[in-house]
């Protein structure tokens, strides 16, 4: 994992938009915060780590929202796709960043209108971008949009907006057990937080690397620790992947073998442990490790801010081998998915931006009634 | 990768790798894939250490190999689907958090790869079903595929380099040959408002070039003269040609993005085309009325393979006395011929390709010959009997504008091609291919560079005498072997190949322009001129898309002919020698005729019955020289 600047992410504000699937809504969320902080004066850029904004879904061929930039914003993209955007830039500068459609290049809007976004599409590319642009463009406030599923580089967010919805799973349990997992997990605690202030004192450090990521690599990993302890308390740095059902059965392992050992769990960030899988299985799991007696703290965070739910799904019909664009009952949705989680939700074609505007008064750190 | 990757296995020659490199590769899909195998062929030829991984392991068990072995590179190849591009951007960010995917380059290749789609999945890159082996060797390279240095560049073809043209049938040599010297003598002292023209025309942009504007003026007041009514209407009044306009300056500054591209261009834009094609000289015919859109067909055109281009022009131009001045946009098919647009449309030609401006009917083929030189044509193209039986212009007036073609083209060293066209009113082959011989002969006599243009066409002799009925091979075949037979020089059978034998279909029309072309060089032709696949039957406007249609069926048909030889059946050379013997026929009653103008006359190069007429267009505007 890279270092960065501060414990909570970079300086600027870097805001990720990461999604549980495709078609789960992050462009229309970031259509969204645009809009809102457009509206506010709130200068920000927009970057992406995928390839957003495009006339047509890459893998189901249905159409898709545009991205849209106002004047005065800053755009980071891939060279060709700033020369073919809808918008005129200025400023044009090469941050030295590679991504599979070329260099990506900054501009700062002069008139408005459609792009299409593609930028660094790993951690270090992504800090690297982030740099240039506060140092070179002055930005303040980073608006990075997800891609897939995929988290790593959002790590360096100091806020994440997560999108989800049918297009993940339609089954409401499932979904909110999905949601209730990510949120669980961002919320675990800073190891420099009041939490961990005197009561387990950890001495020695142990570092596994992606001994958690799978459940083949746990007897290692318990192996490892056997070497390295005597009875009391061992701080457990895991720098790797961590899998749910691996770190159960790490503890299991360990309570039978090393009966009187307890573990402070010090993870990177948050997202190592979405990126091992099964976010609905992660309270089970950290349930499992906390009532054992072991800890498990993260060296830096990002502020989980809320969830978008997006009803809407495609579907694949057989006979014509195409897909089709269909939905839930958005209404429905909502309603089912609060009852089954406290995480926060909102569902912004059907409510419209009120609560992402909340949300985003708190990262911008405007009191809402202020406008 | 795919198990399309590369249409061949073996490796563009280039220098050694700066750096050798460790490379996993992992078939994510449940079976191998021979993609990966062949890339890793070449990567072990190149040097490289290449670990290729078991097909069906989970992300997280390549991600923990991917540790082991540390390499710089990871190529994935994976066929993908609704869920299955989640599982390979899931795998990404495994790597990334453990730490990896920052130490290594990682690529995605499939059938349903797209760039934009592996960077959406967090890949540097992605190799589709077209990518060959040289694409992604470079990539792990960390090069460019065409970077300056790696691929050897093209040199612009010379279609008549190593041949003699010595008449190795020495009766229809000597046929010819005295045929050829009755013309010469009898142009010698003729002359035509084309001539002078011509003349006027080189003098005036000779005097453009010292800045002599009052020598231009006065010597475009001499030109304006013997000019039609249109073009003197242009001259004196400035009123343009119907169906024409000026290009707007912004047309006009536009060409320079086409230059700059033309310049960008190492060679055809696929690699697998470069391979192929590139010692394969294919021509394609341009001509849309649009200079500028021209430009863009022939940048298209050449990054899929062409090697040459032909200018169309209208063929209202070919009736008029006279060419304007000035860029021009036409309404209707075919470029107007004016040196402006020529310079203009040059700059989209790359510099190792070949272009044609043709002179081969009409009242302006000796100017034309002279602005192709002034523009940097590579080649012309000349021949008085097609003008002047079936193209409109009268035989005693080609006749003299012909041999002066002749003198022009050797004395600006331009190689010009003798075609056959009226075979399509009707004449049979081998009476075409006398009248051609003869003006290759009289070419000879001037030291010219002609090339023999047999048609490869499905004419109206074959369609009515059956000759096609079982195949397109015969027929063909034993036209390129009866001149081969005749005269040792080059044969670029057009134009284009395959006429009357495509259809509406593009497909079909495609395959059928493929197969000539293969059979065209399969026989040993030095070169193929080709059409669109929608050229027959366009009504207009020709596409960008069925130009590529037509170039990727001959890429297609190339490869797959390869070296080996097509063989026609015992019936060809039947063929041949009947060719041979009508041939001779027609040379002898030429001879007989009294002289080569009079035997057009009488319809012994092509009668009246066979679809052949001499043509009006310039009647009576012969002189004798004073």
């Amino acid at each position: 994992m890279l270092e960065n600047p501060g414990p909570g992410g970079l300086s600027p504000t870097v805001v990720g938009i990461a999604g549980t699937a495709k078609n789960t809504g992050k462009t229309t969320t970031l259509n969204e915060v645009i809009r809102l902080l457009s509206e506010d004066n709130t200068p920000f850029a927009v970057t992406s780590i995928g390839f957003d904004g495009e006339d047509f879904d890459t893998v189901t061929g249905l159409a898709k929202p545009r991205v849209f930039v106002p004047e005065g914003s800053v755009v980071a993209t891939a060279q060709p796709l700033l020369k073919a955007a809808g918008a005129d830039f200025q400023e044009i500068r090469d941050t030295g960043v590679r991504c599979a459609l070329g260099r990506v290049f900054v501009g700062r809007v002069s008139r408005c209108g459609r792009v299409v976004l593609a930028g660094p599409v790993t951690t270090r590319g992504l800090l690297q971008l982030v740099r240039f642009l506060s140092q070179t463009a002055r930005v303040n406030l980073v608006l990075v949009d997800g891609a897939f599923s995929r988290m790593a580089p959002l790590c360096l967010a100091s806020h994440l907006i997560v999108a989800t919805g049918a297009a993940r799973n339609e089954d409401v349990s499932a979904l909110a057990g999905e949601v209730t997992g990510i949120g669980t997990v961002m919320s675990l605690p800073l190891l420099g937080s009041a939490k961990f202030a005197g009561d387990i004192e950890s001495t020695r450090e142990v570092e596994l690397g992606t001994s958690l990521m799978v459940r083949s690599s746990v007897p290692g990993g318990v192996a490892m620790l056997r070497r390295a302890a005597k009875e009391g308390f061992l701080t457990v740095r895991v720098t790797g992947p961590v899998s749910p059902f691996a770190l159960e059965e790490f503890v299991g392992l360990l309570g039978s073998e090393l009966p009187h050992l307890r573990l402070r769990f010090v993870l990177d960030h948050p997202v190592n442990l979405l990126v091992g899988g099964q976010a609905s299985r992660w309270p089970q799991a950290i349930a499992s490790v906390t009532g054992k007696g072991h800890e498990i703290a993260v060296r830096r965070s990002t502020t989980l801010v809320g969830f978008t739910l997006n009803p809407y799904r495609p579907a694949f019909e057989e006979s014509s081998g195409r897909y089709r664009a269909e939905q839930v009952d958005a209404a429905w949705f909502l309603k089912e998915m609060r009852k089954r989680t406290a995480f926060p939700l909102t569902d912004l074609v059907l409510e419209g931006p009120f609560l992402l505007k909340l949300w985003m008064s708190g990262i911008s750190r405007k009191p809402l009634l202020e406008r | 990768m795919s198990e399309r990757v590369g249409e061949r296995g073996e490796m563009t020659p280039s220098a050694q790798p700066a750096e050798l490199k460790k490379i996993m590769m992992v078939p994510l899909d449940p079976v191998h894939d021979v993609g990966l195998k062949l890339i890793r062929r070449a990567l072990c030829e190149r040097g490289h250490e290449v670990v290729l991984l078991p097909p069906d392991l989970s992300p997280e068990e390549v991600v923990e190999k991917a540790r082991e072995v540390r390499p710089d590179c990871l190529l994935v190849s994976r066929t993908i689907s609704y869920g299955t591009a989640e599982v390979l951007a899931r795998f990404l960010d495994l790597l990334d958090t453990a730490g990896l995917r920052d130490t290594m380059r990682v690529a995605v290749g499939g059938m349903s790869i797209r760039p934009e789609l592996a960077q959406e999945m967090g890949f540097d890159a992605g190799f589709g079903p077209d990518t060959t082996v040289e694409e992604a060797v470079a990539f792990v390279e960390g090069r460019q595929l065409c970077e300056r240095g790696s691929q050897p560049s093209l040199l612009k073809p010379d279609l008549t380099q190593g041949f003699s043209y010595r008449f190795k049938d020495e009766e229809v040599g000597r046929l010819c040959g005295e045929i050829a010297r009755e013309l010469l003598d009898w142009a010698r002292d003729r002359t035509s408002p084309g001539v002078i023209r011509a003349q006027i025309r080189e003098e005036m942009e000779k005097a453009r070039a010292e800045g002599n504007h009052e020598g231009v003026t006065k010597l475009r007041e001499e030109y304006a003269r013997l000019t039609g009514d249109e073009i003197l209407r242009f001259y004196r009044e400035g009123v343009p040609v119907s169906h024409t306009r000026p290009l707007t300056p912004a047309e006009i500054s536009a060409f320079s993005a086409l230059e700059d591209k033309a310049r960008q261009m190492e060679g055809p834009v696929r690699p697998a085309s470069a391979g192929i094609m590139q010692d394969r000289v294919v021509f394609i015919q341009y001509g849309t009325g649009c200079p500028l859109m021209d430009g863009h067909h022939i940048l298209l055109s050449q990054a899929w393979g062409a090697r040459g281009v032909v200018h169309f022009d209208p063929s209202w131009g070919a009736r008029q006395e006279g060419f304007l001045e000035g860029a021009w946009s036409h309404q209707h098919d075919g470029t107007v011929i004016t040196l402006e647009n020529l310079k203009l449309i040059k700059k989209s030609i790359l510099p190792s390709n070949l272009w044609q401006v043709r002179a081969h009917r009409g009242l302006n083929t000796p100017e034309t010959v002279v602005l192709a030189a002034l523009a940097g044509a590579d080649l012309t193209k000349i021949n008085v009997v097609y003008g002047s039986l079936a193209a409109g212009t009268d035989p005693e007036r080609l006749c003299v504008d012909g041999v002066k073609c002749l003198e022009l083209a050797a004395r600006f060293g331009l190689p010009y091609d003798v075609v056959t066209n009226e075979e399509l009113a009707g004449v049979p082959a081998a009476k075409a291919f006398a009248g051609m011989l003869v003006v290759m002969a009289a070419g000879i006599l001037l030291n010219g560079r002609p090339i023999l243009q047999p048609l490869f066409a499905r004419s109206p002799e074959a369609i009515i005498g059956g000759i096609m009925d079982e195949d397109f091979v015969d027929f063909n075949a034993a036209k390129v072997a009866v001149l081969t037979n005749i005269v040792d020089a080059p044969i670029w059978p057009g134009a284009p190949v395959g006429f009357l034998t495509q259809s509406q279909d593009r497909a079909q029309s495609s395959t059928m322009t493929g197969l000539h072309a293969a059979l065209a060089f399969s026989l040993g032709a030095t070169a193929v001129t080709v059409a669109s696949s929608d050229e027959a039957y366009a009504g207009g406007p020709i596409t960008g898309a069925a130009r590529v249609d037509s170039l990727q069926s001959v890429a297609a048909a190339i490869r797959f002919f390869g070296r080996t030889k097509i063989s026609p059946s015992p019936r060809a050379a039947f063929l041949a020698e009947k060719l041979r013997e009508d041939i001779l026929k027609t040379l002898k009653s030429a001879l007989s005729a009294g002289s080569f103008v009079r035997a057009l006359y009488e319809g012994v190069f092509g009668s009246r019955e066979e679809g052949a007429y001499p043509g009006r267009a310039g009647r009576g505007t012969v002189t004798r020289r004073p």
